[in-house]
């Protein structure tokens, strides 16, 4: 069966469109566009992903501070939040809960925070294997996975150890 | 900074991510990357030699160059073995390069499926963690049909840790959103999800637990209710209680997502009927509603995560509508309304956003005093349209629309139309559509009803899309009453020297049909009207002028005093490069020749309209597969089903026809032309398998059982089959089984498929296996064309050339068959009648005709019943060769049969 929601995302996946309410896709991008890191929960293919991420940015970046974090963007919900020159860019179903993903964010931005130590945007560059295997303890296939941010570093700590 | 206490091993990655950094231009960022590249390749080219330090080195910097958006076309398989590794820091490196390089590319996670399940049965949880991290971020068909057992085995082992079973357990969601059989109810619950959620210390396994639940359970609710009680425990505890540790607590709120996501699952179920546990749900209910009323938040990371759990419980307490108490219903109100009211963006967003959702509910429910307080911030509301983010604007107008009723309808329509002058550009199509439904909804007075749509239409036009004026049409027509004023409203818009585009056609529409009321009320003469749609012919469409002609011929046709204007203006037209007008013009040129009886039965006014097809009956008509044809072919094949190949009870195998090869065919061309017309047969052979088919199909519907034969003598293993449909065929598959081919033993798996509207596009299977550690793929094509879903009619031959003549030659489309000729005409009508064409031969053996339906599952809204296509074909012959023409009404229809016929004659 085709997943419904196919023809705007290109999801093979048979997903009831009220039953999905995942994270689709997370993007780090600096003021200039620039995506530092993604990660995407359903697949898409690679000029749709490139096309995605320079919507979102135009959409993003001409937003007033005063206004809402929320931006709707086709079929899906923009939730983002900006860090000094730094937008996480987290999209969502239309039906989920907006603030709790926000909160999120702030929640992934202080779990970086605590493993680096004052996080900035070159820690992202230079230590993006890092950054992808924190957030793979904070998420999973779309889903918020640990919430805790000592236990998420305790993890990344036993692990560094290794290499 | 960083590297105090962040081992950085990686100075060769170190210096690259520099060097790129350094670059100026994108030009030498990209000869920077392909000098990298190269490098990278000629290194890899003998990896064996390579110290594991610069394997690793070199994955994070392919994982680094694929970031940066340039295409990385080798170097998985280097990436695939550091994950197979056995020390633990190269696994690492693997599975997270893995994770980036590959994404969701199905033939690449084949590749690594080996190296998963050896990790998943391992006993090192870290291993474990890994694989399990990497399945459920790339899910997909691939993965879920190999690894599903092994994932659900470390779910449900009683020694799994916390962590494991955390990531298990999202693991198993993300394959279930590929299978959803996949998980069964009761053995989750009793095993993984009622003792997780009957503690209160692992806080992350709830979350996980609870983020499979309420997609799992969203699908088959009643099989997880015994789940409602224990969630309701935990949030008691939560929300009530202190017993949670404080890693979960966020800025003071105990784990805020937690909340949110019990609440959620709470949502899939009606209020509680048990009194013991309705009394713990209003009382949970009651205390986060009440949570910001005592204090003040510390900061905005406090007060977001507490409204995140309001908004949750706001959400419920809607959806329980009048079964919660009055008091409880105010205080959302009040909470709402409060909400609207703040300056804080975000919370007005979802003020407005949960006041829609009340408003939606009061009106499905009839609580008139709840509609009544949202009405009395109405004023609000309106203020909320011209703010300044786009956001907000756009739930004030979802908030407009939903609190509009019978009441107060033409005062928020006014508003509305009032607020179209200023709207911005991407709200504008959104409010012409919400008006026009309001309108129509509550259109009991009906010259309000016509003048708002003319008004859109004058003042945006553009937005106006074309079922709207239409509607319009259709609700004039079917009202007398209308009719008069609709004409006078069109006839005064159409004044202005330039209109737009559609209000040119709904005037020469609405004049042309019922313009003479004008005439008979002595407000206009007939030179009027035709004057008024003739100014703006210079301009128009090529479209909008096919309307004008036909309401000029209408017209003339009362008044004979036009006779003279209109025959210019056709006339003109005679020759117009636009075929259509040109058709149009002619026969209207014609016509106005014959006698006036003619004409009239040509121009008879319009009938009424079936009111069925109104604005909300055509947005809910959608395509509606019919799952128990699916079924009832099913149970046919399941009784019937026979071990198609003998592979069985004979030891040797019994080969495929030989086909005869003729025009430098293919043999699979041959095998697929002999199963389209077939019930059963071969469809592939190599010297590993013989793949074989058995065919059954009912209406729109089928069922195909493959037959998967190892003719080796050697076991194959990991074997998959892949076939995905379109909008048009939907195929579901079953998994082939057994994956592992013994020698001269078989596989079997079943598709069922069903016709949605016609193809001509075949659908590709992917059949894969392992062969001596080396993967063989085989790509073959679905035997279901779109006659397979033919059902034959036949007429007489006079009947057949009318039917043919009305199709016109539009949608015809033609072949010629160079091989099939006047001699082996009895061969061809053996074929079509296979096909299901029930072709019938002319009396000169010549002309072959045949007429069938091709039945699809979508239900056509006028009549109610599946819908079905038309396809006529007709063949002529001459010694030695043949054409053949194909006519639909529908382009695919058309394609698919000529394609279908043509391939299946090739094997003549």
């Amino acid at each position: 069966m085709a997943c419904p929601i196919a023809n705007m995302c290109g999801c093979r996946l048979w997903l009831k469109p009220e039953g999905c309410r995942m994270i689709r896709f997370i993007l780090l991008q600096n003021r200039q566009g620039k995506t530092r890191l993604s990660k995407w929960y359903v697949p898409f293919n690679a000029s749709e992903k490139f096309k995605i991420e320079s919507e979102i940015h135009r959409a993003v970046v001409t937003r007033d501070p005063r206004n809402t974090n929320f931006l709707e963007y086709r079929s899906y919900k923009i939730i983002y939040r900006r860090y000094a020159g730094m937008f996480f860019i987290f999209c969502v179903d239309m039906n989920d809960n907006e603030l709790g993903i926000l909160e999120l964010i702030h929640l992934f931005v202080e779990v970086l925070d605590g493993y680096f130590g004052n996080v900035c945007e070159l820690d992202l560059v230079f230590h993006f294997d890092k950054v992808y295997r924190i957030l793979d303890e904070l998420l999973l296939a779309g889903e918020v996975s640990e919430t805790s941010t000592s236990k998420i570093i305790a993890i990344m700590k036993s692990v560094d150890k290794m290499d | 900074m960083v590297d105090a206490f962040v081992p950085s091993t990686k100075r060769g990655l170190r210096k690259f991510i520099n060097d790129v950094r350094g670059c100026n231009t994108l030009q030498d960022e990209q000869v920077r990357v392909r000098k990298e590249l190269a490098n990278i390749r000629q290194k890899f080219a003998n990896a064996k030699a390579l110290k594991a330090y610069d394997r690793k080195k070199y994955a994070w910097k392919l994982v680094y160059i694929y970031m940066l958006g340039h295409e990385v076309e080798f170097g998985h398989m280097e990436v695939i073995n550091l994950a197979s590794s056995k020390n633990n820091s190269e696994k690492l490196v693997g599975y997270v390069a893995m994770g980036v390089l590959m994404g969701h590319d199905e033939d690449l996670a084949r590749l690594v499926i080996n190296t998963i399940r050896s990790d998943l049965v391992s006993g090192s949880a870290f291993a474990q963690r890994l694989a399990l991290t990497f399945t459920a971020n790339v899910g997909g068909h691939e993965l879920t049909q190999a690894l599903s057992a092994d994932v659900l085995r470390v779910l449900y082992l009683p020694e799994s840790k916390p962590s494991t079973r955390r990531k298990a357990t999202l693991c198993a969601l993300s394959l279930w959103r590929v299978n959803q059989d996949l998980i069964d109810p009761s053995e989750y619950l009793s095993v993984v999800a009622i003792p997780a959620l009957e503690q209160t210390f692992e806080m992350g396994l709830n979350l996980a637990v609870l983020g499979t639940l309420k997609s799992v359970a969203r699908a088959d609710p009643m099989a997880y209710q015994a789940v409602y009680p224990v969630v309701i425990r935990l949030l008691e505890k939560v929300v009530l209680g202190e017993s949670v540790p404080s890693t979960y607590s966020y800025h003071g709120v105990a784990c805020p997502l937690v909340q949110v996501r019990a609440l959620e699952v709470l949502a899939l179920y009606d209020f509680p009927t048990d009194a013991e546990l309705r009394k713990t749900l209003v009382h949970i209910l009651t205390k986060v509603l009440s949570c910001n009323d005592d204090i003040n938040p510390q900061s905005m990371n406090q007060s977001n995560a507490n409204n995140a759990v309001l908004v949750e419980a706001i959400n419920l307490v809607i959806q329980y509508g009048e079964q919660v108490d009055r008091e409880m219903m105010e205080k959302v109100v009040a909470i709402l309304v409060k909400f609207v009211r703040l300056s804080d963006a975000n919370v007005k967003y979802l003020g407005l956003a949960g006041m829609s959702k009340l408003a939606q509910m009061a009106q499905r429910e009839g609580l008139a005093s709840v509609l009544d307080m949202i009405r009395d911030h109405h004023h609000t509301v309106r203020q909320s349209l011209e703010d300044q983010d786009g956001s907000i604007r756009k739930r004030a107008l979802d908030l407009m629309f939903s609190m509009c009723d019978k009441g107060n309808a033409h005062e928020i329509v006014g508003e509305l139309v009032e607020y179209l002058k200023t709207v911005s550009y991407n709200l504008k199509a959104d409010t012409v559509r919400k008006i026009a439904i309001l309108c129509d909804r509550f259109s009991d007075d009906r010259p309000w009803y016509v003048d708002t749509i003319l008004h859109l239409i004058a003042t945006a036009g553009d937005f106006v899309p074309e079922d709207m004026w239409h509607r319009l049409v259709q609700v004039v027509t079917n009202n007398e009453d209308t009719k008069a004023y609709a004409a006078a409203a069109v006839y005064k818009m159409m004044q202005p020297s330039h209109v737009h585009e559609t209000t040119i056609r709904v005037g020469s529409y609405l004049l042309g049909e019922f313009g003479y009321f004008l005439v008979e009320g002595n407000q206009q003469s007939a030179q009027d009207l035709f004057d008024a749609i003739n100014q703006h012919l210079d301009y128009a469409g090529n479209k909008t002028r096919a309307m004008m002609l036909h309401a000029y011929a209408k017209l003339v046709l009362l008044y004979p005093q036009l006779h003279e204007d209109v025959t210019l203006v056709m006339d003109a037209f005679r020759d117009s490069s636009d075929p259509e007008l040109q058709q149009r013009a002619c026969e209207y040129f014609a016509l106005a020749q014959q006698d006036r009886v003619r004409q009239q039965a040509v121009f008879e006014p319009m009938p009424a309209f079936p009111e069925a097809q109104g604005e909300e009956a055509a947005e809910t008509a959608r395509p509606n597969p019919t799952p128990e044809s699916v079924k009832a072919v099913d149970a046919q094949v399941e009784t019937q089903v026979e071990d198609l190949l003998n592979l069985a009870d004979k030891s040797s195998f019994t080969p495929a026809p030989e086909p005869e090869l003729k025009f430098g065919k293919e043999p699979r061309r041959v095998w697929l032309a002999n199963v389209l017309c077939e019930p059963k047969g071969v469809l592939f052979e190599d010297h590993f398998v013989q793949i074989g088919v058995q065919l059954q199909f009912q209406k729109a519907a089928g069922k195909l059982m493959f037959f998967v034969g190892n003719k080796t003598g050697w076991v194959l293993d990991q074997a998959l089959c892949t076939v995905l449909g379109n909008d048009a065929l939907e195929v579901v598959a079953q998994p082939l089984e057994p994956a592992v081919l013994q020698p001269r033993a078989q596989s079997r798996f079943s598709v069922a498929v069903t016709c949605h509207k016609p193809f001509a596009d075949r659908v590709p299977i992917k059949v894969s296996f392992q062969a001596n550690g080396q993967f063989e793929f085989i790509d073959v094509d679905l035997p279901v064309s779109v006659l397979s879903f033919a059902s034959p009619c036949s007429f007489p031959d006079a009947d057949f050339d009318q039917r043919w003549d009305a199709m016109g030659d539009r949608v015809q489309q033609t072949t010629p068959l160079d091989h099939v000729g006047l001699e082996r005409i009895d061969a061809v009508v053996a074929k079509l009648t296979a096909l299901k064409l029930a072709p019938t031969l002319s009396a000169d053996k010549r002309t072959l005709r045949g007429a069938t339906t091709i039945q699809t599952a979508t239900v056509n809204p006028k009549t109610g019943k599946p819908a079905v296509v038309g396809v006529l074909v007709r063949m002529t012959c001459v010694a030695g060769s043949s054409s053949l023409a194909v006519r639909a009404v529908n382009v695919a229809a058309a394609v698919g049969t000529l394609t279908t016929v043509k391939d299946v004659l090739l094997v003549l």
